[in-house]
C-alpha cells in the first residue's frame, strides 16, 4: 500500500511539470493582455518624455523577464511559486495574486465543503431509495425533481432565492456571505449566526444541481449491483434486505461515487462562478471570472495552475480511498 | 421637472466672467458663528485629549453649506454599494469631490468657491489670485497650504514621469501650453498663463480633487526625496489607491479607513473638515460612509429595495425602475429621475472604409434623412416607459449654459417622406426595384451598426435599424463585447457605433470630440486634418479661441456659433436623452430632486451632496 502511494505520487511530477508549462503558456498566449496595455501605453507616455513611465517599463520587464526567451521566463515563475509562494501580482486589482487569494480561500473552502456535504448527505439515500424502489411513484417523483434541479440554471434559482429571502422571510440582509455590517469585522458569535442565515442560499442553488447528479450516478450504480449475483446469494442466505443494500450492495457501488468525489476538489476553487457574482459571495469564483474577462493573465494562470493541482491532489486521494475501500484493486 | 431652473440656467449664470463670480454664487457669507459644534463621537476624543478642540480644527473662516432642506443631526453610517473598486473608483471620487471651485450643488447653475475662500482675476485674466482658507487642515491635522495644490500640478500632473496618465489634461492646457501656477505665500496662489484663462475656473471645477498632502508623499517623490523611485511613486499614487489607501491624510468629508480588496471601504468623518452649517455644526452630519462591492448591479438594486444600502446612483438603467417603483412603501424609500447629461448617439464614421458610404456620411442630405427616418417618440414610449427618455437631436443639451431648443430640437421631427425626398436628392435611389437604394455604382447602400450588447440599448438600436430599412438602407446589426466593439472603433474600421454623446453638457471638458485637435480626432473623422469640412475646423478655431475669452458676450457670441454650426452639420445622429432613475431611503433627509447626472459636473455623486445627508432620527 504504501509503495502504491509512494509510486501514484511520483508518477503526478511529470504530469504538474506538464500542466504548468501549459499554464504557463496560456498566461503568455493572448494579445492585448493588461500587461501588454500597460506596457504600450507606459511606453507612449516614455516617447512624449516620461522618464518614469520608462523606468516603469523597464521594472515590468525586469520583474517579468520580458526581455528574457521564454523557458527562463518560465523558470522564474515557476520559482516564485515554489520557493516564495509568489504567484506573481494582477495587474487589475493591483496587488499580489497570493495576497488576493488568501483572502478569499478560507470562505470558498466554507461554502465548497458544506455545499458538498449538503449534497451527498441528501442525494446519497434518494439515490439508494429510487434504485431499490425502481419505477415506483417515489422513484419517479425524485427522478422528475431531480432534472428540474439540474436543468434550471443555477442563476436562476439564486435570483428567486434572493427574493424569496427578502419577501418572505423579511430576511435583513439579501445575497453576499455576511450583513454588510459584519464585512471585514473580526469573528464573533454574531457573525457566525449571521454566516449561517446566509449560507443556505449558496448552499441551496449550488446543490440543487449536485443532488440530482449524485442522486442518478448513485441510483445506476446500485441498479446494476443490484442484479450481481452476490446480492442474490445474500438474499438466498436469508440476510434482512437493508443488510443485503447496504453491506453488499451499497458498498460496491459507491467506488464510482469516490472517483467522482476527486474530481470535484477543483471546484472548491473555483466552482460556481456564475452563482458565486449573481449572489455577490466574496469567493474565489468572481475574481475567477474577472480576471478572464480582464486579461489579467497572472491571477488567471494562478487560478489555472490551482485547479489542475487540486484535481491531482483529489485524483490522488480518491485512488488511495479506493484502493483501501475495494479489496480487487491490484497495487501494481 | 425643474423648468424654473433650467430657464435661469439657459439664460446663462453658468458663465464666469472675468470680474469674477456674481455674488449669488460665490456662496454664502459666512453669518457671525462664534461657536461651533462637532458630532458626539468627536466630543469624545476631545475630552480624552485625542482631538483639538473643534474651533482650532476648523479654519478661520469655513465654508458655510446651506443644507438643501433643513438644518441635520449627527450619526449613522451612509451605506452604498459599487460594482468593483477597480471599476468604479470614480464613483467614490466624485461622490468626495473637493477642488478649489466646484459647481453648485445641487442644480449646477454656476461655479462657487469651495476650498478657495477668495480669488481675483488680473491682467485681463492671465492672472488669477486664489486665496486659500487660512488655518485649513488635512485629517491628520497639517496645516493644509498653496504647497500642497504645486504638489498636485507640479509634481504630480506637470512631473510627465509621476504623471499617471499618458496626456496632459486639454482642461490645463491654453493653445497648447500648459497653465502655469506658483505659491505667493502659504496661502495665495498664483496661477498664470500667456493667454487670458477663460476657462480655468472650469478646469478646477472639473477636478476631483487638486490637492494632496505634500508632507506625507513627498518622501516616496524623487524631486524630495533621492532614494524614493517613479516606479514606487506612481504605484502609490494610482488613482485607485489615492481615493482609497487608508492613513493617507484627506481633505474630503470622511477619510478611508478601512479597504478589504473586493469588498468594502470604510471612510470615517474627517475631524478637520472644513465646511459648517449656518448654524456652526461642523459637517458632515453622518459619522462613516460604506462602499460594499457587489459585482452583479442586480444585487445592488435588489439590497436597496431591501434596506441594506440607502443610496444609489449609479448602473440606475430603466429596467429595473418599474421594479423599483412597485416596492417603494414597503421598502420605505423613493425613486427619483435625474436631468440627463448625456443623449444615446448614433456615431457615424466619417472615413469609412467603403468610399461610397464615406460620400454619404459626408453629405448633409443623408445626415438629415437618417435623423429624420427615426420615430424618437415611438422608441420612447416602446422601450423606455414613456417617460425615461427625452427626444433630442445633436446639439447642446439643456445642462448647457448656451442650450437652445430649436437647436437641440432640428432635424428630430418623424417625417420618413422627407426622408425618403433627402435621399433621392441625394442620388441614392432604388435602381433595381429590390426595396433598397443604390449608390451611382450601383452598390447597395448598406450601414453596419456596432454596439455593445446592453438590454435597453439592443432594442433601441434594432428600432433605429428598422426605421433606416424602411426608407432604403440596408442596416447590419454588430453587437459584440466591448473589446471587439471598441477595437473597431479605434482601427477607424466601423461604420456606425452606438455611444453616448460626450460634452453636450460642456465641449471643454471633451475638446477632442469636438475639435480637430491631433491626427486622430476627432474619433468619428480622423483623417480631418487632411479632409475636414470647413465648418469643422472653423468650430475648433471658436474652441480653442473660447479658451481664452473672459468677456461674457464675447464668448457666448462663440459658443452659439459653435451650436447652430453643429446642430444644422449635425454630424453625428442623436436619439434621446436617457433619464438616470435613482434612489435613496426614507430614512435620509437633504435629498433633493434637483440632482444632475452629468459627468461634467461631478456625475450623480457631488450634486447629491452626501455631506449635508443625514439620518432622520424619528426614522432610525
Amino acid at each position: 500500500m504504501i509503495s502504491f502511494i509512494i509510486k501514484r505520487t511520483l508518477m503526478m511530477i511529470p504530469t504538474l511539470i506538464i500542466i504548468s508549462i501549459f499554464s504557463f503558456i496560456v498566461i503568455q498566449l493572448p494579445p492585448g493582455d493588461v500587461l501588454t496595455t500597460q506596457l504600450a501605453a507606459l511606453e507612449r507616455q516614455g516617447e512624449l518624455g516620461s522618464q518614469g513611465a520608462l523606468e516603469e517599463v523597464a521594472a515590468l520587464r525586469e520583474r517579468y523577464g520580458l526581455d528574457r526567451p521564454i523557458m527562463v521566463r518560465y523558470f522564474q515563475w515557476m520559482s516564485g511559486i515554489l520557493f516564495r509562494f509568489d504567484f506573481g501580482e494582477s495587474f487589475y486589482y493591483e496587488m499580489g495574486v497570493t495576497e488576493l487569494l488568501k483572502e478569499r480561500m478560507g470562505l470558498t473552502f466554507l461554502l465548497t465543503l458544506t455545499t458538498l456535504f449538503f449534497t451527498w448527505i441528501i442525494a446519497i439515500p434518494l439515490g439508494i431509495y429510487a434504485a431499490v424502489r425502481r419505477y415506483s411513484v417515489g422513484d419517479y417523483s425524485l427522478t422528475f425533481l431531480g432534472f428540474l434541479g439540474l436543468a434550471t440554471p443555477n442563476f436562476l434559482i439564486a435570483l428567486v432565492l434572493m427574493y424569496v429571502q427578502m419577501q418572505v422571510f423579511n430576511s435583513t440582509s439579501v445575497g453576499g456571505l455576511f450583513s454588510v455590517e459584519y464585512i471585514g469585522e473580526p469573528w464573533s458569535l454574531g457573525k457566525v449566526r449571521d454566516l449561517l442565515a446566509h449560507l443556505w442560499v449558496p448552499v441551496l442553488v449550488i446543490g440543487t444541481a449536485g443532488v440530482a447528479t449524485i442522486m442518478r450516478i448513485m441510483r445506476g450504480n446500485l441498479l446494476d449491483v443490484l442484479e450481481q449475483p452476490h446480492v442474490q446469494t445474500g438474499r438466498a442466505k436469508g440476510l434482512a434486505e437493508w443488510v443485503v443494500i447496504v453491506k453488499y450492495a451499497v458498498r460496491l457501488s459507491l467506488n464510482p461515487l469516490v472517483s467522482r468525489a476527486g474530481m470535484e476538489l477543483p471546484n472548491l476553487l473555483s466552482g460556481a462562478v456564475v452563482t458565486s457574482v449573481v449572489l455577490g459571495l466574496p469567493t474565489a469564483g468572481p475574481i475567477f471570472l474577472t480576471s478572464l474577462l480582464s486579461q489579467d493573465m497572472y491571477l488567471a494562470g494562478a487560478f489555472l495552475l490551482l485547479s489542475a493541482v487540486f484535481l491531482l491532489i483529489g485524483n490522488l486521494v480518491a485512488d488511495i480511498v479506493l484502493a483501501w475501500l475495494d479489496p480487487r484493486i491490484r497495487y501494481d | 421637472m425643474n423648468s424654473i431652473s433650467v430657464t435661469l440656467f439657459a439664460a446663462g449664470i453658468l458663465v464666469c466672467t472675468s470680474t469674477g463670480l456674481s455674488a449669488a454664487d460665490t456662496g454664502p457669507n459666512p453669518p457671525p458663528v462664534q461657536t461651533y459644534r462637532e458630532a458626539p463621537i468627536l466630543a469624545e476624543r476631545v475630552a480624552r485629549g485625542e482631538l483639538p478642540p473643534v474651533e482650532e480644527r476648523l479654519p478661520e473662516n469655513p465654508y458655510v453649506l446651506t443644507p438643501y432642506y433643513e438644518i441635520g443631526v449627527y450619526g449613522g453610517t451612509i451605506r452604498r454599494g459599487l460594482r468593483s473598486e477597480t471599476d468604479d473608483f470614480t464613483g467614490i471620487n466624485k461622490t468626495l469631490s473637493e477642488s478649489l471651485f466646484g459647481y453648485t450643488r445641487p442644480f449646477p447653475s454656476g461655479i462657487e468657491l469651495n476650498m478657495a475662500e477668495s480669488h481675483e482675476f488680473r491682467d485681463e485674466g492671465r492672472e488669477l489670485i486664489v486665496h486659500l482658507r487660512r488655518g485649513m487642515r488635512w485629517s491628520d491635522g497639517h496645516p493644509f497650504t498653496a504647497g500642497d495644490v504645486l504638489f498636485w500640478y507640479q509634481d504630480m500632473l506637470m512631473d510627465e514621469s509621476a504623471r499617471a496618465q499618458a496626456f496632459f489634461p486639454t482642461a490645463w492646457l491654453i493653445h497648447g501650453e500648459p497653465i502655469q501656477m506658483e505659491a505667493l505665500d502659504d496661502y495665495t496662489l498664483r496661477v498664470f498663463a500667456p493667454y487670458p484663462m477663460g476657462q480655468v475656473l472650469n478646469a478646477f471645477a472639473y477636478q476631483d480633487m487638486c490637492a494632496y498632502p505634500r508632507h506625507y508623499y513627498a518622501r516616496y517623490h524623487p524631486r524630495y526625496n533621492p532614494e524614493a523611485t517613479y516606479v514606487d511613486f506612481r504605484r502609490r499614487t494610482t488613482r485607485m489607491r489615492l481615493a482609497m489607501d487608508p492613513g493617507v491624510p484627506s481633505l474630503r468629508a470622511w477619510k478611508p479607513v478601512q479597504w478589504i480588496r473586493g469588498q468594502r471601504v470604510v471612510y470615517e468623518r474627517n475631524p478637520y473638515y472644513w465646511k459648517v452649517d449656518p448654524e456652526g455644526n461642523q459637517l458632515p452630519y453622518a459619522d462613516r460612509l460604506t462602499f460594499t462591492f457587489v459585482q452583479d448591479p442586480r444585487l445592488i438594486h435588489l439590497k436597496f429595495m431591501n434596506g441594506e444600502f440607502d443610496l444609489f446612483g449609479r448602473y440606475g438603467g430603466s429596467l429595473i425602475y418599474p421594479t423599483l417603483q412597485t416596492r417603494r412603501h414597503e421598502g420605505n424609500y423613493r425613486v427619483m429621475l435625474a436631468e440627463p447629461g448625456r443623449a444615446q448617439l448614433f456615431f457615424l464614421n466619417w472615413d469609412a472604409p467603403d468610399p461610397n458610404l464615406r460620400q454619404a456620411m459626408r453629405d448633409l442630405r443623408f445626415r438629415q434623412a437618417l435623423s429624420h427616418a427615426i420615430n424618437r417618440e415611438e422608441i420612447r414610449d416602446a422601450i423606455y416607459y414613456g417617460v425615461l427618455l427625452r427626444p433630442t437631436g445633436y446639439g447642446f443639451s439643456r445642462l448647457n449654459p448656451w442650450y437652445k431648443e430649436e437647436d437641440y430640437m432640428r432635424y428630430t421631427e418623424y417625417d420618413p417622406d422627407l426622408a425618403r425626398r433627402l435621399l433621392d436628392e441625394a442620388d441614392l435611389i432604388d435602381r433595381n426595384g429590390d426595396g433598397f437604394r443604390q449608390y451611382p455604382d450601383g452598390s447597395r447602400v448598406s450601414i453596419t451598426i456596432d454596439y455593445i450588447g446592453g438590454r435597453e440599448e439592443s432594442d433601441m438600436v434594432e428600432f433605429v435599424a428598422g426605421y433606416w430599412e424602411d426608407v432604403g438602407i440596408r442596416v447590419f446589426l454588430n453587437m459584440g463585447l466591448g473589446n471587439v466593439i471598441y477595437w473597431r472603433r479605434h482601427s477607424g474600421t466601423f461604420e456606425a457605433f452606438r455611444g453616448m454623446a460626450n460634452g453636450a453638457e460642456d465641449p471643454f471638458s471633451r475638446l477632442i470630440e469636438w475639435g480637430i485637435l491631433t491626427s486622430q480626432n476627432p474619433w468619428w473623422h480622423r483623417n480631418a486634418f487632411e479632409e475636414g469640412p470647413d465648418w469643422l475646423r472653423r468650430g475648433t478655431e471658436l474652441l480653442l479661441e473660447s479658451m481664452t475669452i473672459m468677456d461674457t458676450e464675447a464668448l457666448a457670441d462663440n459658443m452659439v456659433e459653435i451650436r447652430e454650426t453643429y446642430s444644422k452639420m449635425v454630424p453625428n445622429i442623436a436619439v434621446g436623452e436617457l433619464m438616470i432613475v435613482w434612489g435613496a431611503s426614507n430614512r435620509l433627509g437633504n435629498i433633493s430632486d434637483q440632482v444632475v447626472t452629468s459627468d461634467v459636473y461631478r456625475g450623480w455623486g457631488r450634486p447629491v451632496g452626501h455631506e449635508q445627508l443625514f439620518f432622520r432620527p424619528e426614522a432610525k
